[in-house]
């Protein structure tokens, strides 16, 4: 009993901190239907802040407490709910999560980038808000207790003390209480839900942070990953009030607190895997709440009844191509990809076929994702365990039974196949087994629940299995070599023919998945995903279905594990397969597109790149982080992923400007064309002239001198200045024309005022000497264009826009939105020639000059892309204006260019 | 009239062989009794009505058939063969098919992924391996039969478009189509007029009634519109809380008294 009490007294106050994080999850949910992974962040946020204003700027404890709960963290609430979450209200599951993982994933990322890299030492408790020193101990019945445990308790039962009270008294709390009841009854009573869910997320951000402030004494630290595993344990904690009930939720977090606490005594502490499993209880609770308690699973995950009525989803990209399009492509595809080995093998530097390695190595990890997500319709958060199931058991089977390595990492995937079906099996057979032991039926774990129990299966690996000695040699890991005919440097580099080996096996693997994904498993999936139900009803076997998708996906993620274990030659617990890059890797793949093989690649060469780049440019890398977690939101708007959308849009206006084309010759040939028309080419060459002249002239000068030139700016700019006026005039004469079409009169204007604006941007910093090798001039050649460019990325759409609209176009061909892109491609690029000027950063000292690409290549780099998004711009416009001038009342498109799935979207000149 | 008589009184199905037999299917909610002891059976190419004010218990009786609810207390018989023990999807493949009251498409696919799916389920010449090999391709006999289905319902100005385009009747033809290829011995509509106008409706029982008419398969219909059930069904059972309160052929069964003023709401 002696012991019980004691557990009690030292575990009570962490178990108040998860109980306040867990209040705050259930309150979002019930109200908004967002379960807010991101809460920890936020209390992480608000520690951070709380810190800032304490223990390093000095202020008094009462101001900066005020500052973090009662300012900082109903703000951050208001923003997320106003900004994020009220536009998702009618948002499947799949986007809520996916958009608070990414919050989940960039929310410390973005507080560090603040605050420091460095966990705060000492944190300041806030017993001294009681009058009462931090460091007094108090003996209550023979049982010690520290001031700030103390305090964290108490200010835990006054904050739940007030929040019943609001329940009781107010008619918000009423309003609250009867949401979290059932929202769609309250909403028949005339309740404004929007208010309501606003009030709970600026209240639950509240219980948030202050959880923030009472968490870091308890650690004597504050430190962002210990708020990552707050979460989980209020997750668990909410599971024990099933989601919904708030004093329940208490309890649950109480009981994390002290079962934590317990757990150790109970196993008996000496055990190791007592040391391990400690740290793991609320992921090992909340799986088996998950998992054991039927009641839990049926539950349902909070629904819009009005979800049915909502748009249906676009046809995947390639359906969109015409027969022409689609020959086109494959040759296109075909000459890329030899282009693309032919290069790795031939001039790309060593360091870089290391890097595209760990890409390709990684892209097979993400065509886990692929299946899983893409086909499967599900999430999964343990995408990295599963991987390092895949690395482990090959670099086991690998160095002590001496397994060639490759034929290891196949049985590396077998096993992390085998233990797919089994994490199968555990989550889904065996609490059917128990339900038909007792005469009830017992649903599959889908959708958000299935997502918690993957999270809590990844983070209780990583530490109950991956950091086992007989696994992972402990934290030494386990070296892996390559296979032995990849080594030696005889007729290729040895790090090129293993790029080869991986390429090849990607290659299989990605073909494997559209296989699959065209055949019988991908359509009885697909199936699958539309409605349980209505498969099972046409004899599809959902269980065994089920249990192949685990498989293939964990022993996909198995495989590309191994691959990255043998691509970097070692294997570690943490540092190789971090439960958290699941995370990650999800939410990367999902944003850019879980449909598609491209989606993976993409994601998995972001992945790697983007981080380099950054670093190159003088960021710290975690900024990556940053990109991939925000990046999520864009998911709302693009479920299929922005590769996807950016595909189905650029296909689309392929095939419009076919049509178009197509128009133009016939009324060419009738004699008939208008004054106005200018194929696109005619502007898109002129533009492109430049800059491909200039990266002609450095490739001629650094192959003839047989390394990488520096290039003088005056050079540069003689091959940039003509294209640049050209534009410019381009810009101004279209602005002409549009405005006698009736767009917007105000054209000149605004575009004079965008350059007088690049101007002075640009005498300020020459002004300043801000800008490193170069001058006045300089600056004014960047400043004006970018000014004026600026202003016409968004104006020229506009008047296009406008035009449309006078005509009575349904849509316009071009709207605002296409300016977007460009202009944040300018402001970058501008930003990045203030930040290094106009050296392109090559130069002779480094040895990986002599390499490809050079180590200038992320100036290059941005550059390209720059004058990529540039380009599509200036055609699309180009296009819009010939749509205009061609167009008119009697405009119809072609209509048997456009291929038939392409009718909901075709060329939108046809009249009202 | 009591249940009995009318039963004693009936003449149809009795002379063919029986296809589906569900003896004392009983089901309780926490203490409600959904289901009491229901008896039904239907005889193979028989037309089956089975009617009962809201919250009867037709879909749930539904369900226990298909074994998406487990019965407390009942047998289901399919051809004489006991059925009660096996999942849902093993009756779908011995020959139930149904359609739902509430639209269950499988979003995101087409019509003609639709039937495809099915067939190839049916079929039964779809796996793993021949995907990884690349031999998923629908063979012509596959698309042949998907095309007749497309052309018996009318679906053709559909076919390729993403299910959730359709309208709710549509929709329902969609449903019907996809029970259909399975080739079932017994199909099961639940409600099938519901959401769908007086003209739409008449126009599914024409079609419906061809398509029996040539494939002779079994139908047990559940349905309000009283009007679609006279012209269909030979024999009507009465489902009125959880209790069969009135079984035999049509004409019997709809004059009865005590069904009129349990369901048709007369005094």
């Amino acid at each position: 009993m002696d012991q019980v009490i004691q557990w009690v007294i030292e575990g009570a106050p962490v178990g108040c901190v998860y109980a306040l994080v867990a209040v705050g999850l259930v309150l979002t949910y019930k109200t908004s239907g967002v379960f807010n992974l991101a809460f920890s962040a936020q209390a992480f946020a608000a520690g951070a802040v709380f810190y800032e204003i304490v223990a390093n700027q000095d202020q008094p404890l009462w101001f900066g407490f005020v500052i973090a709960v009662f300012v900082f963290g109903p703000l951050f609430g208001l923003l997320l709910d106003r900004a994020l979450f009220r536009y998702m209200r009618t948002a499947s599951w799949q986007v809520k999560l996916v958009t608070a993982l990414g919050l989940l994933i960039s929310l410390p990322e973005i507080v560090k980038f603040f605050f420091g890299q460095q966990p705060g030492l000492a944190p300041p408790s806030v017993a001294p808000l009681f009058g009462v020193d931090a460091f007094k101990v108090f003996d209550i019945g023979g049982y010690v207790v520290s001031a700030d445990r103390m305090a964290t308790v108490v200010v835990t039962l006054v904050a739940v003390v007030l929040l019943g009270l609001m329940f009781r008294y107010t008619a918000v709390g009423l309003q609250m209480r009867a949401v979290v009841e059932s929202p769609r009854m309250v909403e028949l009573a005339g309740v404004d839900s929007d208010r309501v869910s606003m009030v709970s997320w600026m209240l639950s951000s509240v219980f948030a942070s202050l959880a923030g402030i009472l968490l870091a004494p308890l650690y004597f630290e504050l430190n962002g990953n210990l708020y990552t595993l707050l979460i989980v344990a209020a997750i668990a904690a909410a599971a024990v009030g099933r989601f919904s009930s708030i004093p329940l939720t208490l309890v649950g977090g109480l009981l994390m607190g002290i079962g934590e606490r317990g757990l150790p005594d109970v196993i008996g502490v000496t055990s190791d895997f007592a040391q391990d499993l400690r740290p793991s209880f609320p992921f090992l609770l909340l799986f088996v709440l998950l998992v054991f308690w039927p009641k839990l699973r049926e539950s349902r995950a909070v629904t819009d009844p009005l979800a049915g009525v909502d748009p249906p989803p676009p046809s995947m990209a390639h359906e969109y191509k015409d027969a022409a399009l689609q020959r086109a492509s494959k040759i296109m595809f075909a000459v890329f990809i030899g282009v693309f080995l032919l290069v790795m093998v031939t001039i790309v530097s060593p360091l870089w076929v290391t890097r595209i390695t760990d890409a390709l190595a990684l892209a097979v990890v993400f065509l886990s994702i692929t299946i899983f997500t893409g086909l499967g319709g599900q999430i999964s958060l343990a995408q990295a365990t599963f991987a390092g199931f895949g690395g482990f058991a090959m670099a086991n089977f690998a160095t002590d039974l001496d397994v060639p390595v490759l034929l290891a990492a196949v049985i590396g995937a077998v096993i992390a196949a085998a233990c797919g079906a089994l994490f199968v099996l555990l989550i889904d057979g065996l609490p059917a087994a128990i339900g038909r032991l007792r005469g009830r039926a017992v649903g599959r774990l889908s959708g958000l629940y299935l997502s918690l129990a993957t999270l809590a299966f990844a983070l209780m690996a990583e530490r109950v299995i991956f950091r086992r000695e007989e696994i992972s040699n402990g934290e030494f890991g386990i070296d892996v070599k390559r296979p032995d005919f990849v080594t030696g440097d005889d007729f290729l580099h040895h790090d090129r023919k293993w790029f080869l080996v991986v390429f090849a096996i990607f290659a299989i693997v990605g073909f494997a998945v559209i296989l699959i994904r065209k055949g019988t498993t991908g359509r009885y999936l697909a199936a699958l995903r539309g409605s349980e139900t209505a498969a099972a009803s046409i004899g599809i076997n959902a269980t065994s279905l089920r249990i192949t998708m685990f498989a293939l996906s964990a022993g996909v993620a198995g495989l590309g594990g191994a691959l990255i274990g043998i691509s970097q030659g070692k294997v570690e617990p943490v540092a190789t397969y971090p439960a958290l890059f699941g995370v990650v890797w999800v939410v990367l793949v999902v944003t850019l597109g879980s449909r598609t093989v491209d989606g993976a690649v993409n994601a998995a060469l972001g992945f790697i790149v983007f981080q380099w780049l950054l670093e190159a440019l003088g960021f710290p890398p975690t900024i990556a982080v940053i990109g991939f977690g925000l990046g999520a939101i864009t998911y709302a708007r693009h479920p299929e992923g922005i590769v996807e959308f950016q595909t189905r849009k650029s296909i689309l206006r392929t095939v419009r400007q076919g049509a178009l084309a197509t128009r133009a010759k016939e009324l060419a040939a009738a004699g008939t064309l208008p004054e106005g028309f200018r194929p696109a080419r005619y502007v898109v060459l002129p533009v492109l002239a430049g800059p491909l002249g200039y990266l002609l002239y450095v490739l001629g000068r650094s192959a003839i001198q047989g390394h990488w030139v520096t290039v003088h700016s005056g050079t540069l700019l003689l091959f940039i200045v003509p294209s640049l006026v050209f534009l410019l005039g381009w810009i101004v004469l279209s602005d002409h024309r549009f405005r006698r079409l009736g767009g917007v009169q105000r054209g000149p204007l605004l575009l004079a005022a965008g350059g007088g604006a690049g101007a002075l941007m640009g005498l300020l910093f020459a002004s300043r000497d801000w800008v490193p090798h170069a001058g006045l001039l300089e600056c004014l050649l960047v400043g004006v264009p970018a000014g004026i460019a600026g202003v016409a990325f968004i104006l020229l759409p506009v008047h296009v826009q406008m035009i449309a609209r006078r005509r009575g176009w349904l849509t316009s061909p071009i709207t605002w939105h296409d300016g977007r892109a460009p202009l944040g491609f300018v402001l970058i690029g501008t930003y990045l020639f203030f930040r290094t000027g106009v050296e392109p950063g090559v130069s002779d000292a480094s040895p990986i000059d002599h390499g490809f690409p050079p180590a200038g290549w992320p100036v290059f780099f941005v550059v390209s892309l720059f004058v990529i998004v540039w380009i599509q711009w200036v055609t699309a416009v180009q296009s819009a204006a010939n749509e205009l001038a061609v167009g008119g009342e009697s405009y119809e498109p072609p209509a048997e260019r456009v291929a038939t799935s392409v009718r909901a979207e075709s060329p939108a000149g046809a009249p009202a | 009239m009591s249940v009995q008589d009318l039963t004693a009184g009936t003449g149809g199905g009795r002379g063919r062989m029986g296809l589906l037999e569900a003896v004392g299917i009983t089901k309780r909610f926490a203490g409600i009794v959904a289901l009491d002891s229901v008896d039904l059976d239907v005889a193979h190419g028989e037309m089956v009505g089975l009617i009962g004010p809201n919250g009867a218990g037709k879909t749930t009786f539904f369900n226990c058939l298909l074994g998406m609810v487990r019965p407390d207390a009942g047998t289901v018989r399919l051809d004489g063969v006991d059925i009660s023990g096996l999942p849902d999807y093993q009756r779908a493949r011995m020959g139930i098919g149904r359609t739902f009251q509430r639209l269950e498409l499988f979003g995101g696919t087409t019509v003609r992924d639709h039937f495809l799916v099915t067939e190839r389920r049916r079929n039964g010449s779809g796996s793993l391996w021949k995907d990884l090999l690349g031999r998923s391709a629908p063979s012509a006999e596959e698309s042949e039969r998907v095309d007749r289905m497309i052309d018996l319902l009318n679906l053709h100005a559909e076919a390729d478009e993403p299910v959730e385009s359709l309208s709710l009747g549509r929709g329902r033809l969609v449903e019907l189509g996809r029970a259909l290829m399975s080739q079932p011995k017994l199909l099961l509509l639940d409600e099938p007029s519901s959401g769908l106008d007086v003209k739409e409706t008449a126009a599914l029982a024409e079609r419906l009634r061809t398509v029996q008419a040539e494939h002779e398969f079994a139908v047990l219909l559940v349905e309000h519109d009283v009007e679609m059930v006279q012209s269909l069904v030979t024999r009507l059972y009465v489902l009125d809380f959880g209790t069969m309160i009135a079984a035999g052929p049509t004409e019997d069964v709809l004059g009865d008294t005590a069904v009129r003023k349990a369901y048709l709401g007369d005094l």
